[in-house]
């Protein structure tokens, strides 16, 4: 059972695997793929790249048949199949790694593992000892080693990932689709991954590999894909194309950001962290003796690759995750035991989250609701508790020129908005007071150009109006635009801190970002100012 | 047309459509089973409003049901899916009468009104439980509060047969309650009490509370996202605390108030299942208090109908449970038409699509 | 006291206990593969009567013990394949389906029975058929030991043996461990190829067959009667002992057997003014406590890995 014998390779000319016009839409309306043709080879390794949201994951959901297109066709050496269901694209060959990982933590690795294709004993029992067997034979065969009898529950990710590579291998997959797969992995255990991916594609499997790091793809792939905004934007030769070109290719617009922005004299200290740290009960700490204050006046920027503990550091900071190690003063006032309430309007914090439709609205309900929704204690939109109704349409209105925000009415539900509106309502709630202290997660993640302007701009003026400004950013260009001062997190940590952008290049950062360098304690100390 | 619109034109198609297809499951039925299915159908479809006698049946039917479905809106409106209602209505039965019957110092209605401000109270607590042990430790609070409601029956069963049964009577129950709590007639001739004006006050109270207040936008709020909820500054908790007292009082007043008039003495011997009732209307209301009147008025006419037409002809009118049953079982299908509404989405999705492209173009 | 300690501490008592807890064993075995896979089902009451109901009609009809069992076996399974159909295939929310089957059941049998017997309460009309009770060889001439544990109904020793059934299908084979795997993570089981509809489907049916026996023990077993409403509950209380139990079988069984001697408690003492109501809520209190000292334990368990793993990250900060 463990070693399907694949059908040989079809004619060489003949895709792996072809999809032609794919379309697919979402049940609130929103566009994930329009017309998308997509195709790789046996023996390759194939990246998909996209911003967040530009319909990767979907795509590839849709080859390993957990979303159906709504338009176009799927080919599989040539012949036209249908994908219905998971299954039907296992009996393919198609394996996929998702970025959540499909495992069953109270089970071991070998159920795992073999689950739905179990060894029996006597026709109706499961043969555990042979399960185990398997899953070694297995890991050793494609060199992945592994613990069968662990309870996956209790194993790092990485081992997770491998367990997840492991069951695709186990089902004879020959194309193997990974979605980002290094967002969760420590350096080594990337460079792990990718001596494995190399190995496989050696072999003649296929590898497809979704990713938003160029580094990674110019080091092991070998074509490429572009999407944006759902449209496919041309299969290339990596060697062919230069980072500066994809780049170009998958954001649309010039890389370049032109803001308008004075340098300012900052004031005191408003937002002082200290020591900072988080864990989720693992060995590492997400977020690891974290310092750092944000003055009046200024805006401080963290970069990082995602997943480097910048999200845990903000939600702790605002209040939506309970502080664990540290201390947090906004305004010279300890917030450990504050609650998210107190710290919006007695510490006077506003928060733009970067999980616009967890966090950041409630999308069943209409954009009225949403922008004004933290302003109903306040005398002028209610009495006694009772809503008045007049002002608070009202001043909605205003919001929605003020920050244009494009619908049709302010009772609009706010999930059937596009991005960057959705992005505008959330700015118009979180920025259209004044506030001492403004964190900013992820600004300009999945939405237009116009909408990431508006957006920036404001941030600037609100620094230029007073405020302590903290923003997180992932696209490095903004991030460095934007900031007076810069951190670079690396693994829970500072790894870097620059007091002056001028002559800073994407390239130095990148360094910090992936962990080949790292600054000075001291040099990390010159971000941290005693009030 | 837009797509919250044609959100809302579906749900209304499918009540519709549920609707019927119960009727007419309903209509073939009484067709094999009777041997007159002509007078059996006009008296369950008619038979309600035939005599003043059983149009006040009906709005008899209809109070209990307009307070269990306001209940359940209000106890599911934070997402907490719990069945106090169940519970409660029977315990607000009980301590109405217990307070009633045991408080002598005063009488008339100012008793009615301090016996309906504790069940309030106790009622209101009581629903409380199952979220807070949820809160507190993660547990399942549908299971708790299912299991939670045979511990408030079996305690009430004690104080009812230790403390309220009246031995003397040749009717099992309870001792009658003092005539002077009692609420007067509306309707001569029925037992149709100003229990059913408490019931239309509490609908737009509801409503209004719901919709008109910063607590009642809250609350949907955490309903709609409750992580969003939490991130503008909302205290979950409390406000899932408030929902579930008020749900809990609402049941509790509905079993307290029919004390006064309507049953005369406190005879339940059992839960009352009047919780799960709420379930139906509230699912028929789409958890919109505003429909409530509406849904309860509906189910409350096809009980009367069938109690009726049980009288009057050889159908059981038990027919009318699989009514209910098939028409909370499409409502409540989510899958039910969502073929239809998405290829309406695509092909709606696609038109704006080309018609932004066109005016950009 | 003593006389009633005295009618407490005989065999006829605690084979009393055995008798009561039989058909909530049934039923937390039912609820048990039910919340394995993933869904709490609150049908199981109304297809205990269902299937009560079918077993005497066709045992009337057909005059075959054995015909009649099937039957409402089958009864049983349709009835939990009709939950699935329209909590999963439909995606109804599961207490909506819940409220609306056992709504439906509520009518059904009362229109059946009618339609059969012209009675809305009982079948006492009609004739039924008992399963056997089993005098058990050896047991039985052991004293006391004898009097507890033989000569119970058929359907008793059946329930053990289900215990053990389940305790094997849950944990020894591809079809629990898919249950189990569906239960936790149903998009785990997607990813491999599974249709975690297909294996709801299949244990719910497997809940409706255990909820059938507990139905057939009711009026074939215990009383050869169908009354109408005479499970009275007992599906709650399986899906209480399975919660107290937290998805073991043999847990969910000592539950049951704890809910059974409360109830055998209050029908013991209920001559004695004593005070039963208090009793027959004990069980009810004891799941309440068990499953909040549980999840408690769970979320203590979870703080400690936290704090652990911010001490050991201190250690090896303070090492570097």
């Amino acid at each position: 059972m463990s070693q399907k014998e694949t059908s040989a390779v079809g004619a060489k000319t003949c895709p792996a695997i072809e999809m032609r016009g794919i379309t697919k839409i979402y049940p609130n309306g929103v566009v994930a793929n329009q017309g998308v043709d997509f195709s790789v080879n046996y023996g390759e390794i194939h990246a998909v790249m996209g911003e967040n949201g530009a319909g990767k994951s979907t795509l590839m959901k849709m080859l390993f048949g957990m979303e159906r297109p709504d338009q176009g066709e799927i080919l599989f050496e040539g012949k036209p199949v249908q994908i219905h269901s998971p299954a039907d694209a296992i009996a393919l060959h198609i394996g996929m790694v998702h970025q959540e990982f499909m495992l069953v933590p109270s089970l071991t690795v070998a159920e795992n593992m073999v689950l739905r294709e179990e060894p029996l004993r006597g026709g109706l029992f499961i043969d555990y000892a042979k399960a185990v067997k398997a899953t070694r034979e297995i890991s050793e065969k494609y060199r992945l080693p592994i613990d069968p009898n662990a309870r996956v529950a209790d194993l790092p990710v990485g081992m997770k990932q491998r367990v997840e590579i492991l069951k695709a291998l186990y089902r004879g997959a020959k194309i193997l689709i990974l979605d980002e797969p290094t967002a969760v992995l420590t350096p080594q255990e990337t460079e792990e991954l990718f001596r494995q991916l190399l190995i496989l594609r050696d072999s003649g499997h296929t590898v497809i590999f979704i990713s938003h790091k160029i580094r990674e793809i110019k080091q092991i792939c070998d074509r490429i894909t572009i999407l944006k905004d759902g449209h496919s934007m041309g299969i290339y030769q990596v060697a062919d194309i230069s980072e500066a070109d994809i780049s170009r290719l998958m954001v649309g617009h010039d890389v370049k950001m032109d803001l308008d922005k004075q340098p300012t004299q900052p004031g005191e200290v408003v937002l002082q962290v200290k020591n900072l740290c988080y864990g989720y009960g693992e060995g590492k700490l997400k977020v690891d003796g974290v310092s750092f204050s944000v003055r009046r006046g200024e805006v401080v920027g963290i970069a990082g690759v995602e997943g480097n503990g910048q999200r845990e550091l903000i939600e702790m900071i605002t209040g939506i995750r309970p502080i664990q190690r540290g201390s947090v003063h906004i305004g010279g006032k300890d917030i450990s035991k504050m609650s998210v309430y107190q710290i919006r309007e007695e510490a006077r914090c506003a928060y733009v989250p970067q999980e616009r439709l967890i966090f950041g609205v409630a999308p069943d309900t209409d954009i009225e609701e949403n922008l004004m929704a933290c302003l109903f204690d306040m005398p002028e939109y209610s009495k006694g508790g009772i809503l008045r109704r007049k002002p608070i349409t009202a001043r909605a209105k205003e919001l929605i020129q003020e920050f244009t925000i494009k619908c049709d009415n302010e009772k609009q539900a706010v999930g059937m908005l596009s991005g960057g509106n959705i992005q505008k309502v959330v700015a118009a709630r979180e920025l259209s007071r004044p506030r001492d202290l403004i964190v900013v997660d992820q600004p300009s993640r999945g939405i237009d150009v116009g909408a990431t302007k508006f957006i920036q701009n404001k941030i600037i003026q609100l620094r230029d109006a007073g405020s302590a400004v903290l923003v997180s950013s992932a696209d490095l260009a903004e991030i460095m635009a934007l900031s007076d001062r810069l951190l670079v997190m690396y693994e829970g940590e500072i790894a870097a801190v620059f007091t002056d952008l001028s002559g800073v290049t994407e390239q130095q950062l990148g360094e910090y970002m992936l962990g080949i360098k790292k600054q000075t304690p001291e040099e990390i100390g010159a971000c941290f100012y005693e009030q | 047309m837009s797509n919250k619109q044609l959100n809302s034109l579906f749900s209304f198609v499918k009540t519709i459509l549920a609707i019927l297809i119960a009727m007419v499951v309903a209509f073939i039925i009484i067709l094999v089973v009777s041997d007159g299915p002509a007078e059996a159908l006009y008296s369950f479809l008619v038979g309600p409003l035939t005599t003043v006698r059983r149009f006040g049946n009906l709005l008899e039917n209809t109070i209990p049901l307009i307070f269990v479905g306001l209940g359940v809106c209000l106890l599911w409106s934070t997402g907490m899916r719990t069945l106090s209602g169940e519970g409660t209505y029977y315990f607000g039965g009980l301590f109405a009468a217990l307070i009633t019957i045991k408080l002598t110092a005063i009488s008339g209605y100012g008793l009615t009104l301090t016996a309906t401000l504790g069940v309030i109270i106790v009622c209101g607590i009581l629903a409380l439980l199952p979220v807070v042990v949820n809160y507190k430790y993660g547990t399942d609070a549908f299971v708790v509060s299912l299991l939670f409601n045979y511990v408030m029956f079996y305690a009430g069963n004690y104080i009812f047969t230790n403390y309220l049964m009246d031995i003397n009577s040749t009717s099992s129950g309870s001792y009658l309650l003092p005539e002077s709590t009692f609420l007067p007639v509306l309707i001569p001739k029925t037992n149709v009490d100003a229990s059913l004006i408490v019931a239309l006050v509490m609908i737009i109270l509801t409503w209004f509370f719901m919709y008109r207040t910063k607590w009642g936008h809250r609350i949907r709020l955490i309903g709609a996202n409750r992580e969003h909820a939490r991130y503008i500054g909302i205290n979950v908790f409390r406000m899932i605390l408030l929902a579930q007292f008020l749900g809990g009082a609402m049941s509790g007043l509905g079993g307290g108030i029919s004390m006064f008039g309507y049953n005369t003495r406190f005879a339940w011997f059992s839960l009352t299942n009047l919780g799960w009732d709420g379930i139906m209307v509230a699912t028929l209301a789409r958890y919109k208090p505003q429909y409530i009147l509406l849904s309860a008025l509906f189910l409350g006419y096809v009980r009367t109908g069938a109690d009726i037409m049980n009288r009057s002809s050889d159908v059981p009118s038990e027919i009318v449970m699989i009514i209910q049953a098939i028409m909370i079982l499409f409502i409540g299908a989510t899958a039910f038409l969502s073929g239809t509404q998405q290829k309406l989405r695509v092909r709606y999705s696609m038109r704006r699509k080309a018609e932004t492209a066109a005016k950009e173009g | 006291m003593s006389g009633i300690w005295s009618s407490i501490l005989t065999a006829s008592f605690l084979f009393t206990i055995i008798r009561v807890s039989t058909p909530l064993i049934f039923a937390s075995m039912s609820s048990l593969v039910a919340r394995r896979g993933g869904v709490t089902n609150i049908t199981i009451d109304s297809t205990m009567l269902m299937s009560a109901l079918t077993g005497v009609l066709v045992s009337h009809y057909t005059g075959n013990l054995f015909l009649s069992i099937v039957a409402g076996m089958i009864v049983g399974i349709i009835m939990g394949v009709f939950m699935g159909y329209f909590h999963i295939m439909m995606r109804t929310n599961m207490i909506l389906t819940g409220v609306a089957i056992n709504t439906f059941t509520n009518g059904a049998t009362v229109m059946f029975l009618y339609a059969f017997t012209g009675d809305k309460g009982s079948s006492s009309n009609i004739s039924s058929m008992a399963i056997p009770n089993w005098e058990i060889p050896l047991i039985k001439d052991i004293p006391i030991l004898g009097d507890i544990l033989s000569g119970h109904n058929a359907l008793t020793y059946i329930a053990f043996v289900m215990v053990i059934l389940c305790w094997f299908l849950m944990y020894r084979t591809p079809l629990g461990l898919r249950i189990r795997a569906v239960g936790e993570n149903d998009k785990a089981a997607r990813s491999v190829g599974e249709s975690p509809t297909r294996v709801k489907l299949t244990a719910l049916a497997l809940s409706g067959f255990f909820a059938s026996l507990g139905g057939l023990y009711m009026s074939m077993g215990n009383m050869t009667v169908f009354i109408t409403g005479m499970t009275a509950g007992r599906g709650f209380i399986g899906v209480a002992a399975d919660s107290m139990g937290r998805g073991n079988p043999v847990g969910a069984m000592l539950a049951s057997l704890l809910f059974g001697t409360a109830s055998a408690v209050a029908n013991v003492l209920q001559i004695n003014s004593f005070p039963t109501d208090l009793v027959m809520a004990i069980p009810y209190v004891v799941s309440i406590l068990g499953i909040i000292i549980y999840s408690a334990r769970e979320k203590h368990k979870q703080q400690r890995l936290v704090r652990q793993g911010i001490a050991q990250a201190e250690r090896l900060a303070a090492g570097k």
